[in-house]
């Protein structure tokens, strides 16, 4: 018995594991599912400049970035939760609209700096209540998020009245909603430094290596002898913040602010997160990913508008998007198995 | 059962010079434990026997604090300065290396790169202000895949596409570039094939005569044998006899895990 015998064995052993995988439609599905984003935004955009009267001009692109700026910025942020493998944070709704209420009514009363101070309390706040329910007790994140929508909108609604509120018409919000460097509004600039900033935070950083793991494997990541509870904290930190500043965007876009302003940001933000190919079961993903699943929601959403198609047929179409690229996503999961 | 005559040809000299105790736990109890204590000395091998359900795997995820304790404590003494284990992640920070029972639940995340799993619990090392230097996350994987014998030694892998015995080598790796001062092998050649299983006993000894103390739980007899140099034997989560080398034989062993010597003995 000699090493070197023991090492062909082996190694013929691998060659056996990697020679198995045959191409079929489950893998051409996985394979779609991970990378069909980037054929599918292709084809429809250029789908759309051949087709679609109306979409190829500067106005309507840059208006498209515009509209899709803050559900972008909530789903690169929450790309964190879903890598970390706790589903989603639906707790966005409240957290978008708190930001957004908390920004035009304290400032109006105390001044802008308060105002952002405060909104960031609330941010931590909510990210404090999730991410220790679910990190530290282990709670079903659905659940748990889904309970702190209704608390954070209960205590919004109590506050405001459920009124709106207005901005001065000259203030420093109105200024940066209608603002633009060239052609381009802040809010798209907003949402591609978010998605910069994150993206560095993801795959440059410890803590971002953490959200990976603890996606991939909770057990051998605490094992590894990291706080787990941290890292589900963290992730849903990361989601309060990027909500936060969505809720700042999207107040600057009308400067009004009312405590229903984030519905449907929940569900819009996962369809982009999971058409860009980020897996629903944690561990693989990334923030450039849902940055071009925000694109190819928005540019098929402005397809269907400017073909003059009703809302609800809308709804339909991004409702059967998912519930497609979540079976690709499962069937992926399977054949890489 | 292959492996004994395997083990008798492999088994190298083990020169035992036995330092100053490392772990020091007294009186743990948890689940399927009671109230059992256990030292290991700098450069030793102390092996933990008994059937399977004797409680040992429980008892070595308590002493450090991988799973709670109801009583006990447990120190590790190195250059000198004492420090109590308090949590798991404390006993990390203090040089403790797991290598779990379960390797594809609790010891590897099989869907990332061998690399990024030799990261893990080296991260702090590998980086500046909470940010990875890719280089020498690349250098230092590289550096511990060759040493432990990974084949191929291709870090960018995943570690899910490699065989039993090389994911085994993989988390042994990613432990020993943190330079132990005591290190838990819980069934360390399960599911290995024996190429690679005398590999591992080459490292557990390499290990231990680097001067790290050494807590093995192995079912395999003809391993515990040749790898220990005292042998604890547990049955219904009590020690219930301690063996030296001289002493320690498959016999010996068997009847104080099956309690047939006690049976006797009345």
């Amino acid at each position: 018995m000699t090493t070197k015998s023991a090492s062909a064995e082996i190694t013929t052993t691998d060659i056996g594991v990697t020679a198995k995988r045959r191409l079929g439609v489950a893998e051409i599905l996985a394979w779609s599912s991970r990378n069909g984003v980037f054929v599918f935004t292709a084809l429809l955009i250029i789908a759309a400049l051949l087709f679609v009267d109306g979409f190829a001009s500067l106005y309507n692109v840059t208006d498209v970035f515009h509209r899709a700026a803050p559900v972008g910025i909530v789903a690169v942020g929450m790309t964190f939760v879903v890598i970390s493998g706790n589903y989603l944070d639906l707790s966005v709704v409240a957290q978008v609209a708190t930001a957004g209420v908390i920004l035009i009514a304290v400032s109006n009363t105390h001044g802008i700096f308060i105002a952002i101070v405060a909104a960031l309390m609330a941010a931590i706040l909510f990210a404090l209540v999730n991410g220790i329910a679910v990190g530290v007790f282990k709670a079903n994140a659905v659940i748990v998020t889904l309970a702190t929508t209704f608390i954070g909108l209960g205590v919004l609604r109590y506050f405001s009245g459920g009124s709106i509120f207005f901005g001065p018409p000259d203030g420093i919000i109105k200024a940066f909603g209608v603002g633009k460097v060239g052609p381009i509004p802040y809010s798209a600039i907003v949402l591609l430094v978010m998605t910069i900033l994150l993206s560095i935070l993801l795959n440059r950083t410890n803590f971002g290596f953490l959200i990976r793991s603890f996606g991939v494997n909770e057990s051998a990541t605490r094992l590894g002898g990291s706080n787990t509870a941290l890292i589900v904290i963290g992730a849903f930190l990361v989601t309060a913040i990027a909500a936060m500043v969505a809720g700042f965007v999207l107040a600057a876009f009308s400067n009004t602010a009312v405590s229903n302003d984030g519905v449907g940001y929940d569900f819009r933000a996962l369809a982009a997160i999971i058409v860009g190919g980020t897996s629903v079961f944690g561990g693989r993903g990334s923030v450039f990913r849902t940055l071009l699943g925000v694109i190819f929601v928005s540019v098929l959403t402005n397809i269907l508008v400017l073909s003059g198609i009703s809302f609800g047929y809308q709804q339909i179409a991004l409702g059967a998007l998912i519930v497609f690229a979540v079976s690709l996503d499962a069937i992926g999961r399977k054949v890489a198995r | 059962m292959v492996g004994r005559d395997l083990g008798l040809d492999l088994a190298s000299k083990r020169t035992t010079t036995p330092g100053a105790v490392v772990l020091d736990a007294q009186g743990i109890t948890a689940p399927r434990v009671n109230n059992v204590s256990v030292q290991v000395r700098a450069g030793e091998i102390v092996g933990l026997g008994g059937l399977v359900g004797a409680g040992r795997s429980e008892l070595v995820r308590a002493i450090i604090g991988a799973d709670d304790r109801t009583a006990g404590s447990v120190t590790l003494t190195h250059n000198g300065k004492t420090v109590t284990v308090s949590s798991y992640q404390s006993a990390v920070r203090n040089g403790v290396a797991y290598v779990p029972e379960e390797r594809r639940m609790d010891g590897l995340a099989l869907s990332m790169s061998v690399e990024d799993n030799i990261r893990l619990p080296n991260r702090k090392e590998l980086s500046v202000a909470g940010f990875k230097i890719g280089s020498k996350v690349a250098q230092v994987a590289q550096l511990l895949a060759d040493k432990v014998g990974l084949r191929p030694p291709e870090i960018r892998r995943d570690v899910g596409e490699y065989s039993g015995g090389n994911q085994q080598k993989v988390v042994l790796a990613k432990w020993l570039g943190r330079r132990p001062e005591f290190i838990v092998l819980d069934e360390p050649t399960r599911g290995v094939d024996v190429g690679a299983k005398a590999e591992i006993h080459r490292l557990v000894k390499e290990i231990a005569d680097q001067g790290t103390a050494v807590l093995i739980v192995s079912s395999d007899l003809p391993e515990l044998l040749e790898l220990s140099d005292t042998i604890h034997v547990m049955r219904d989560g009590h020690v219930t006899g301690t063996l030296s080398k001289e002493e320690a034989s498959e016999k010996s062993v068997m009847s104080l895990a099956s309690g047939e010597a006690i049976v006797r003995s009345s």
